[in-house]
């Protein structure tokens, strides 16, 4: 519905003058306005996004004219024993860090949501991960991480346990990744979590123990259903984040030990710019794009059995 | 709009103004003019003068030479200078010698002797082939740049590369030169014989990396040109220490990755691709035993930390002072120069057929979008030519000069930091053997052959398995490659 429309019934309400749809003139004068987005949004988003679908087609490695092959790309990739273990790898990781991701940060979400003294405190330190840059925490968690000379070791040492060999592991790698994928995230979630917990009424909270509910009937039955949609959105949003995971396996591991870190956005980094595969960097690029699309639309299908939107 | 304000009528004019003012300007100045130029002239001249004699009323007059000075005003028209050649080099960080002597020493002198002038960028390894391959894309590749055996085929192929072979015949005497070891990673089409398309700085080596207080706490004989692996795996066992469950020395290294596996296999009379470089010849029974005998070293003679031990050692188990022997590039001297034990260099075992020492050179190669190729040859020649190869300021310990006179000076073999078997490497230069750098090196070997044996090193596969693995996978990535008619 267009502004003016909107504003129509107030106008005649004053029994003023009458606001017409803008014509062509009044686009021709919002248009320099809009063009520096409209430009920028087809030439940095849409346009790249065409190309690579159109790329994906072809086989380029930069050096030569792209080469029409069809299909030929997503055939050679089901074909290759590394693209399922590679796509299989992802899937993994998501399982992985998809409980813990939107769980724990709702649980310290639940305890930072209080009025007490250095609760900002408490809760910046838990937002501190989120604002160091990744390539830090990754470096700072290799040392943690180190089978002979790490923190971690050294402190299962002292309690009578040989730790695991971590990153250095294929059993291990990718938990080691996971880990510290949660530890980093928390602080964003939990920040989310936190407004939507602002958002319960208090009354609730005070029916609800008139009625005689203890402190965990009261977060069961209505903190809980309320937070439904703030939820669903930390699913959505989580499972697309860790689908595309690049940075942690990129610093950390370079997709070893023996390809069990391999996740498909390092796949594609490394199939396009380091081998340059250019089109079927483009193609592996377009079959994550689906996979995260079709499992948000499945997400959005089932949201009506459990988010509760009041 | 009140009438104080400008029109958009009239801003448009006085920007059509200002422009055309502006392309006025810059075409007045693209044509020479005469100027006027203020010149002092000095001058010699002889002047008659008229003095009286002192103490007289007598007038004579007498003949002096004076010096007058003059400004004078002059009208010269300057023509536009000829453009002088200007050549642009580029090369990853350390890739063709260190950086600052480069600057302050290799180019002054080319500048020197040629009078061109060339600038120079350096950045890392990463970085530089990005921006390499960005360049070729785009037209705007430097002159001449650093050249890797791991991308020397590949720019050949794609056209990026310039034949040089042209330019060695006709320029150099090639027998002064180490051409006798493999450069297959520059040949093109075919790696045995076909034509250059880089020329050598430098090249590195292969050398068996000891211990020498570990073997001396050992009782253990040092290596020497005698060992087969046999003798090097016996040595190991010896050295090997082992407390409780933890291994405390190791006694070797396994041979793993391009540097060790590759000459091991070779020596042993087994192949890594086909000497055409089109088919992947691991699954060779002579291969297969080369990698069982280097994974047997750590799951079955536990001599060796498998690779996920060797990880938990951030400077590497032989610069922590664990791990007796190890087989390494020879460039691996300079990071070992200032350790605090007593090491030296050997020479790389034999094994069943012969003795393969890897290697391979790094080199300069001539961008064929360049404009100046006869003086990017030019900068090529000066720097293999005996006053750039003798310097040796920009060579790190381990690296050797391509100029066989320079290898074989007292001045290199008497560097401080170079090993005491420093002249090992100069007697294995005829086995230099490289690693079969062949087209999408980096993707089949260092990614695809590594990941997929290091399941056999971790006893997580047999070596059967983790071989037809990597062969299958290896021979799909070599079937995508547009090999040369």
């Amino acid at each position: 519905m267009a502004a003016a429309d909107i504003a129509a019934p107030a106008a005649r309400a004053s029994g003023g003058w009458r606001l017409r749809r803008p014509g062509l003139a009044q686009w021709l004068e919002a248009l320099p306005f809009l063009l520096p987005t409209i430009i920028g949004f087809f030439v940095f988003v849409a346009g790249p996004v065409i190309a690579a679908l159109l790329l994906g087609f072809t086989k380029w490695d930069l050096l030569t004219p792209p080469k029409w092959i069809g299909l030929g790309n997503y055939t050679q990739m089901a074909h290759m024993p590394l693209f399922w273990k590679t796509l299989g790898n992802t899937f993994y990781y998501t399982l992985l860090y998809i409980v813990p991701g939107v769980a724990l940060p709702f649980i310290v979400a639940v305890f930072m949501n209080q009025k007490t003294r250095l609760i900002s405190i408490y809760r910046s330190v838990f937002f501190l991960p989120v604002v160091t840059s990744t390539v830090a925490v990754s470096l700072v968690w290799a040392w943690l991480y180190n089978p002979e000379f790490g923190l971690l070791n050294f402190f299962l040492s002292k309690i009578g346990i040989k730790g695991p060999l971590w990153l250095a592991d294929p059993k291990t790698a990718m938990l080691s990744i996971v880990i510290m994928s949660v530890w980093k995230g928390l602080g964003y979630t939990m920040v989310i979590y936190l407004a939507g917990l602002q958002g319960v009424p208090q009354e609730l909270y005070e029916a609800a123990s008139i009625d005689g509910a203890g402190r965990w009937r009261r977060h069961l039955s209505v903190t809980l259903p309320l937070m439904t949609p703030t939820i669903f959105f930390v699913a959505v949003t989580t499972i697309m984040g860790s689908l595309q995971v690049f940075e942690q396996t990129y610093i950390l591991t370079q997709g070893g030990p023996a390809y069990s870190t391999t996740t498909l956005s390092w796949y594609i980094y490394v199939q396009a710019f380091q081998w340059l595969h250019m089109g079927f960097g483009c193609a592996l690029a377009y079959v994550l794009f689906f996979i995260i699309m079709i499992l948000t639309l499945i997400q959005f299908r089932l949201q009506r059995l459990w988010v509760f939107y009041g | 709009m009140s009438r104080s304000q400008l029109t958009r009528r009239q801003v448009l004019r006085g920007l059509l103004v200002l422009g055309s003012g502006t392309a006025a300007l810059a075409a007045c100045g693209a044509t020479p003019t005469p100027q006027v130029i203020k010149e002092v002239v000095t001058s010699v001249v002889e002047r008659e003068v008229t003095k009286v004699v002192e103490g007289t009323p007598q007038v004579v007059k007498e003949t002096v030479v004076v010096k007058e000075t003059q400004v004078v005003e002059k009208e010269v028209t300057v023509q536009a200078q000829q453009p002088q050649i200007q050549l642009k080099l580029m090369s990853w960080d350390s890739g063709i010698g260190d950086t600052k002597k480069i600057n302050e020493v290799t180019l002054p002198g080319f500048l020197a002797a040629t009078g061109i002038k060339v600038t120079y960028e350096a950045p890392p390894w990463g970085e530089y082939w990005t921006k390499i391959q960005t360049l070729a894309a785009s037209g705007g590749m430097p002159d001449a740049y650093g050249q890797s055996v791991a991308y020397g085929w590949d720019h050949a192929n794609k056209k990026i590369s310039l034949d040089v072979q042209p330019f060695v015949e006709s320029d150099l005497n090639q027998a002064d030169y180490f051409m006798e070891m493999e450069l297959g990673c520059h040949r093109y089409p075919s790696p045995t014989k076909g034509d250059l398309y880089a020329f050598p700085v430098r090249w590195v080596g292969e050398w068996l990396f000891y211990n020498k207080d570990i073997f001396d706490a050992a009782g253990q004989k040092y290596p020497d040109d005698t060992w087969t692996y046999d003798d090097m795996l016996v040595a190991a066992k010896n050295l090997t220490k082992v407390s409780g469950d933890k291994t405390e020395i190791w006694g070797m290294q396994a041979p793993a990755g391009h540097v060790g596996l590759d000459a091991l296999i070779k020596a042993n009379g087994g192949l890594v691709l086909s000497p055409d470089y089109k088919k992947c010849m691991l699954d060779m029974p002579e291969s297969v035993q080369s990698i069982q005998w280097a994974v047997d070293t750590i799951l079955k003679h536990k001599v060796a930390p498998s690779p996920s031990a060797i990880s938990g050692f951030t400077e590497g188990p032989f610069a922590s002072k664990v791990l007796a022997m190890t087989l390494d590039g020879s460039y691996a001297a300079d990071t070992w120069k200032k350790a605090e034990f007593n090491w030296d260099v050997s020479f790389v075992p034999k094994g069943t057929k012969s003795r393969v020492m890897y290697g391979g050179p790094d080199s300069i190669s001539i961008a064929r979008q360049s404009k100046y190729k006869e003086a990017a040859w030019a900068l090529i020649k000066y720097w293999d030519g005996e006053e750039n190869q003798m310097r040796m300021e920009d060579l790190i310990i381990g690296g050797v000069p391509f100029l066989k006179k320079a290898a074989y000076s007292d001045k290199f073999l008497t560097r401080a930091g170079n090993p005491k078997g420093i002249k090992t490497i100069l007697d294995m230069a005829s086995v230099l053997r490289g690693a079969d750098f062949g087209s999408q090196w980096m993707e089949w070997r260092v990614t695809i052959m590594n990941q997929e044996l290091d399941q056999a090193y971790l006893g997580q596969r047999s070596v059967e398995d983790s071989v037809a693995a990597a062969v299958k996978a290896i021979d799909q990535v070599l079937s995508t490659i547009e090999w040369p008619v």
